[in-house]
């Protein structure tokens, strides 16, 4: 009798047989064990991000020169005609463009 | 739809979802607790854990998944890792007086949802093979397993295991070898 024949015989076997392990609940307990992935509530998220907008809005009033700011400002703006309808052509073609993108999917 | 691996791997990776890792766990938990199962000596709870610890594991380091090597033999070398780590702890405690984690096989032959298909000669097989095959070392027992019954390459359990091609031939004609006498061994212990 040849050894290995007789061991390749008997691995076709279990081969051939090999049962399917019913999952029952295994793939349960592994996601259990996943790390939870860091998901916040939608109100955790508004409260931080509307807790930080008013830190950033106090520090801004604290901190930023707004009288130097106000000299800044123009008194009196004139706008022809011409520079309106260009300034109106360039948002037109901006938002055109932006849609274009959004449904072709470019980005 | 049926997803492919990539697609599911993919989902993981980018959108760390847990249902598509589900889906993965789902595909490949039979063959490699069964795997498991063959390599532990038909240990159930101890195949399990370690098939736990494999996805656990796979799952962290999904991302440095490139897709040269079949997702199967990636799970295996991760699975591979794992078995000769958890043995390696067992021995020592065997050896300080701890536990010993081999005498804890089970009798019984695993829950399966073709249990009617299977006849009972078929699961005595399975079993024996497995306790047959847990005297001989981890590796020509990987070696062995993944030789004979997934029907690997050499050339893919050389890169499963990361040893040398050479070594792999000898621990396939060593482990046969061994087998061979053990199972001589259990047939005239199962005669008398």
């Amino acid at each position: 009798m040849n050894k290995h024949t007789d061991i390749d015989d008997l691995f076709a076997t279990t081969r051939h047989t090999e049962p399917y392990i019913d999952n029952a609940g295994f793939s349960t307990k592994v996601l259990a064990r996943l790390p939870q992935r860091a998901e916040l509530s939608f109100w955790k998220e508004t409260l931080i991000t509307l807790a930080f907008t008013a830190l950033g809005c106090t520090l801004a009033y604290l901190f930023f020169p707004s009288e130097q700011l106000t000299l800044l400002v123009p008194s009196k703006v004139v706008i022809s005609p011409m520079t309106l309808l260009t300034i109106t052509g360039l948002i037109s073609l901006a938002c055109a463009s932006a849609y274009w993108v959004d449904k072709t999917n470019r980005l | 739809m049926h997803r492919t691996d990539q697609d599911l791997i993919k989902a993981v990776v980018k959108e760390d979802s847990h249902t598509a890792f589900a889906e993965l766990v789902k595909r490949y938990q039979s063959p490699l607790r069964y795997s498991l199962r063959q390599l532990t000596g038909w240990n159930e709870a101890l195949a399990d854990d370690l098939a736990q610890e494999t996805f656990i594991k796979a799952h962290r380091a999904l991302a440095g998944y490139k897709g040269k090597a079949k997702f199967s033999s990636w799970l295996y070398r991760i699975a591979y890792n794992e078995m000769v780590s958890h043995f390696r702890v067992a021995r020592n405690r065997e050896l300080t007086g701890h536990i010993n984690d081999f005498d804890s096989v089970t009798d019984d032959l695993c829950e399966t949802g073709g249990d009617a298909s299977v006849d009972s000669a078929n699961q005595n097989l399975h079993r024996d093979l497995a306790k047959a095959m847990h005297s001989l070392s981890d590796n020509q027992r990987m070696a062995l397993h993944l030789h004979l019954h997934r029907e690997c390459t050499q050339q893919e359990i050389s890169d499963i295991m990361s040893i040398p091609l050479g070594t792999v031939k000898t621990l396939i004609t060593r482990g046969k070898s061994r087998l061979q006498e053990l199972l001589i061994e259990w047939n005239t212990a199962a005669k008398t």
